[in-house]
């Protein structure tokens, strides 16, 4: 029934009262009838449901509101596309960078107990290494004493990295894993697959291996309980618990977590008084209500209590201690020997920011056309307010438009996204993945986006269209202009700037990077094999290998030290004379024979070290770089033959080597002392021929593999030096990514708003044609409007660009100058893109015949 | 005011038909509703007319505050429906009344019937 509820009854009732009393007088037909006329009758406005009848109405209107904006969409392709695509590009960026910055702010986060898990690190004010004075590892001893002596610890534990190769019956593995004390997994509480986590670390000859890796040694047979062998430890380890395998987002990644008393080192360690030796992660489960401050604060009797004082009799460096949680350590760069993967809060934001900017110029995109597309349809408004709208409806309609564009370049930019995220994924070398239901705000997210998108974007046409009086749009017969010119050409302004600063920016970027690849390094980089020496067997086997490598005619030399070149990273403490207090900070470096035909850097002054030298070979003499000799008074001509006093003894300088990049470019370079020895070497350096070089690489495997059981692993210098810029790298790689997505949209707004107006002026292009003006005349009257705002985009941003990439470079103790044809360039190469979009469509609306744009009136 | 208000709009707010239904409902008085009064118009003018007509003439009339209406008790004889039972206001009444008066003082003034109505 179509009446209103409360009328129903009455009615009802006296329509069935009429019915029986007709029955009686009438046939039953004509009561019938009669019924339904009176049925039909009661159809009238004041019977109707009264909710139904306003629905129906406005339904009509949004009809009309979608009817039109698609007719608007599919009139004008050429706007609709850009402004789709344009919006798509934007939020592309914004959605990959946002499942970027959630991968990257969800490390560690599958601990259940998360939030209490911490670490210590330690300051040594003034003992400066790599440019920074903390310190990630701790004594053996802290994670007991902790545990015994502050109520705020619930559990603490001591771990190290370990690597070594398993075997089981004769197939061995080489793996990375952890070794840990019982206390590991009450900290870091993982799921056991199999086993008890309370017992599974009971003692040094326990071992604990992740899923895959039992999968791949013992397939389908159950690991419990089987027998390994690790490293060259001469007794067996029992497998006694499986794991599942660290997710994608777990800091530190392990395969395997054996107890660390498997070495001798650490029982000794522990038994040791003294804290001196800071070589275990300590890592501690906060209790519930304890806080870190009142704990750290303990540390500081802790440290008066067991800091033994001949343990710093000859170290000037007061320890203080920190804890620190799992999450923001994450987080924490510029800590020595850290453990695990680190994220860069300053280059997520950096990409965050850059992400938010590409989207803006998107949505300023939409707006500049929509306000330039907006003209054509005053009329439409003017109408719209001559029957009967109001502004407010006007300012839903087209807000509504631009939510409905967002909504449907949201659906492209999904598709995108999800095309695009592998290469990204790949450059910045994280496993972002796109799971739009891993997490349950993200749906929801974007939605909220597409809603502020839209209303960013329609904002300002919403409001200037619905402000327009119908009387001005309707009367007139030409086109109206419609105020808020002048903020369109403050968009695109802003448009140009951004990507001015962002081409800027890219080539100062790539120029570093090419500095440093390129740069005299004062080592030769190239051609030099290392192979990093997992079998310790093999240190005192270089003569062996050497002499078996260098029969190929492709191998020139080789030798061993404890780093390459590129990252010398141990550090020591010196005298100038055995008498004096200063100490002073030296990194050391240990080689073996021949290392300067190896790597080829150039001596100074003096000589190399030679085999024939007992001397040398006592590692009595020293060849130290020009730096160290500058920082001990002497020239490099002087050094020689000069002495210094090392661990109790003087010790006496043979060569001055000409100053070479043995840290990253990042850090100035510092005193080094190179000394003989073939006791600690942890890689091997061969100098090989650079033809042939597939054929070497097999006759080095094969002499190798004479000599070890363990698997063959090389990889080039070159290749190594480059790793220390891999996060400058990615930037680079990731700057250029946004810059061409902001040309992209940048342009195509240009293009659409340049379209625009050159349509505006067809008529003027022909009259001027007709009174005479070459082609020429009317390209130049035509882009000097935008040539103008490119100019003083390119103004705007040279100090802006000048400022960022300035305070970039600070980062390096070796960079680039600025100059002024970075700026030059990247000015140019907006103007060309401008030039080209804009020449295009005057050029083309320059040759247009007069006739045409002129016959119709 | 409200004198203003009733003389400027008597035509407008009070028509023929609803001046006949208004009457019908103080006619019939305890037994004024929808069908009683479609029944009760047919009778008195011989005219016919549907229940739905009627209805939506008293819901306008309600509206204007002529009417005020209740439902009354339910009865076997229409299916335990209740029907809705209509009465004149005051201001009903009143309206009548002016009505009528106004239509008399027409007639006073009208010379032709003026000898026949005394």
């Amino acid at each position: 029934m179509f009446l209103r509820d409360e009328l129903a009854e009455e009615v009802q009732g006296d329509l069935e009262e009429k019915f029986y009393v007709d029955v009686k007088s009438k046939s039953v037909f004509r009561a019938k009838l009669n019924y339904w006329f009176q049925v039909f009758n009661y159809m009238r406005p004041f019977a109707f449901r009264k909710k139904k009848s306003t629905q129906l109405n406005q339904y009509d209107m949004f009809q009309n509101y979608f009817k039109i904006a698609s007719r608007n969409l599919l009139k004008q392709k050429l706007y609709s596309g850009i402004n789709i695509a344009g919006l798509a590009l934007g939020l592309t960026c914004f959605m990959v960078i946002l499942l970027y910055v959630q991968h990257e702010f969800s490390y560690d986060r599958f601990y259940p107990n998360v939030q209490r898990i911490y670490r210590v690190y330690q300051k040594q004010a003034g003992n400066e290494f790599m440019g920074t004075d903390y310190f990630a590892v701790t004594p053996a001893q802290l994670a007991r004493v902790m545990m015994e002596e502050c109520p705020e610890v619930a559990h603490a534990t001591s771990v190290q990295r370990t690597s070594g190769l398993l075997s089981h019956n004769d197939a061995n593995f080489w793996q990375e894993g952890i070794a840990a004390d019982a206390e590991f997994f009450n900290v870091f509480r993982v799921s056991f697959n199999e086993g008890n986590p309370q017992t599974a670390l009971q003692d040094g000859r326990s071992i604990v291996l992740t899923q895959t890796l039992a999968q791949t040694v013992f397939g389908d047979q159950d690991p419990i309980g089987k027998a390994f062998r690790y490293q060259d430890v001469a007794e067996d380890f029992i497998v006694t618990g499986i794991i599942p395998d660290p997710p994608a987002n777990a800091s530190f990644k392990y395969s395997f977590v054996i107890h660390l008393l498997y070495s001798s080192g650490y029982a000794e360690e522990i038994k040791r008084m003294g804290w001196s030796n800071n070589s275990y992660y300590t890592f501690f489960e906060l209790r519930e209500a304890a806080t870190v401050s009142d704990l750290e604060n303990r540390f500081v009797s802790l440290l008066k209590k067991y800091q033994l004082p001949e343990d710093y009799a000859d170290y000037p460096f007061k320890d203080q201690y920190f804890a620190q949680s799992l999450t923001d350590s994450y987080f924490q760069t510029g800590i020595n020997f850290d453990l695990g993967q680190k994220g860069n809060l300053k280059v997520i934001y950096a990409y965050a920011a850059v992400a938010l900017i590409v989207l803006l110029l998107a949505c300023v995109n939409y707006m500049n056309l929509a306000v330039a597309r907006s003209v054509k349809r005053a009329r439409e408004v003017g109408l719209r307010k001559v029957v009967g709208a109001v502004r407010t409806q006007l300012v839903a309609q087209f807000l509504g438009e631009s939510i409905l564009i967002a909504l449907f370049a949201l659906l492209l930019a999904i598709g995108l996204t999800y095309s695009v995220l592998p290469y990204f994924a790949q450059i910045v070398e994280r496993p972002v993945e796109f799971n739009l239901l891993a997490n349950p705000w993200v749906v929801p997210a974007l939605l909220v986006l597409v809603l502020v998108v839209g209303l960013l974007s329609g904002s300002y046409p919403a409001f200037a269209m619905s402000s327009l009086k119908p009387i001005d749009v309707l009367k007139t017969k030409s086109d109206v202009k419609i105020s808020g010119f002048s903020l369109q050409q403050f968009l695109m302004v802003f448009q140009f700037v951004v990507s001015t600063v962002l081409i800027f920016s890219s080539v100062v970027i790539y120029r570093q990077l090419n500095f440093m690849k390129n740069k005299e390094l004062g080592y030769n980089k190239e051609d030099v094999v290392t192979i990093w020496i997992r079998d310790r067997a093999l240190r005192d086997k270089l003569d062996v290998l050497a002499q078996g490598w260098q029969q190929h005619p492709g191998v020139l030399n080789a030798t061993m030290t404890t780093s390459l070149p590129a990252d010398i990273s141990s550090s020591t403490l010196i005298k100038k004379a055995p008498a004096d207090k200063d100490q002073m900070a030296i990194y050391q470096w240990s080689v073996g024979n021949d290392f300067q035909n190896v790597f080829g850097m150039e001596l100074v002054a003096g000589r190399t070290f030679s085999k024939a030298i007992n001397s040398d070979l006592l590692q009595e003499n020293f060849i130290i770089n020009e730096t160290a000799a500058r920082a001990l008074g002497w020239t490099a001509e002087e050094a020689i033959g000069k002495q210094f006093e090392y661990n109790d003894a003087p010790r006496s300088v043979i060569g001055v080597v000409k100053d070479f990049h043995m840290l990253s470019m990042h850090l100035p370079i510092q005193p080094l002392m190179i000394r003989y020895s073939e006791e600690w070497g942890r890689f091997f350096a061969i100098k090989i021929k650079p033809t042939e070089i597939n054929e070497t690489l097999s006759h080095i495997e094969d002499v190798f593999k004479k000599n070890s059981i363990y698997p063959f692993e090389y990889r080039f210098l070159s290749d190594e030096y480059n790793k220390l810029y891999s996060s400058e790298l990615k930037l680079g790689e990731v700057f250029g990514f946004f810059t061409i997505t902001s040309i992209v949209i940048a342009s195509l707004g240009l293009f659409g708003l340049a379209a625009f107006t050159t349509s505006q002026r067809t008529k003027e292009i022909g009259i001027r044609k007709v009174l005479g003006a070459s082609v020429q005349q009317v390209v130049v009257i035509l882009s000097q409007s935008f040539a103008w705002r490119v100019l003083a985009a390119f103004i705007i941003a040279v100090p802006l660009g000048w400022f960022a990439m300035n305070s970039w470079l600070q980062d390096f103790a070796y960079r680039i100058q600025l100059t002024w044809w970075m700026f030059a360039l990247a000015g140019l190469s907006a103007f060309m893109v401008a030039g080209i979009s804009i020449g295009y469509l005057s050029i083309r609306a320059s040759q247009a015949n007069p006739v045409d744009s002129l016959r119709s009136e | 005011m409200f004198y203003n208000l009733v003389t400027n709009m008597i035509e407008t707010r009070l028509g023929e038909f609803e001046e006949v239904i208004l009457l019908l409902v103080g006619i019939l008085g305890e037994g004024a509703y929808a069908y009683r009064i479609a029944e009760e118009f047919k009778s008195q003018t011989g005219r016919t007319v549907s229940i739905g007509a009627t209805h939506s003439t008293l819901d306008r009339l309600e509206t204007k505050g002529f009417l005020k209406s209740e439902m009354g008790s339910a009865t076997a004889e229409r299916g335990g429906r209740r029907k809705r039972i209509f009465t004149i206001t005051a201001l009903g009444k009143r309206v009548l009344k002016e009505s009528r008066d106004f239509k008399v003082s027409l007639w006073e003034q009208y010379p032709a019937f003026k000898v026949n109505f005394n």
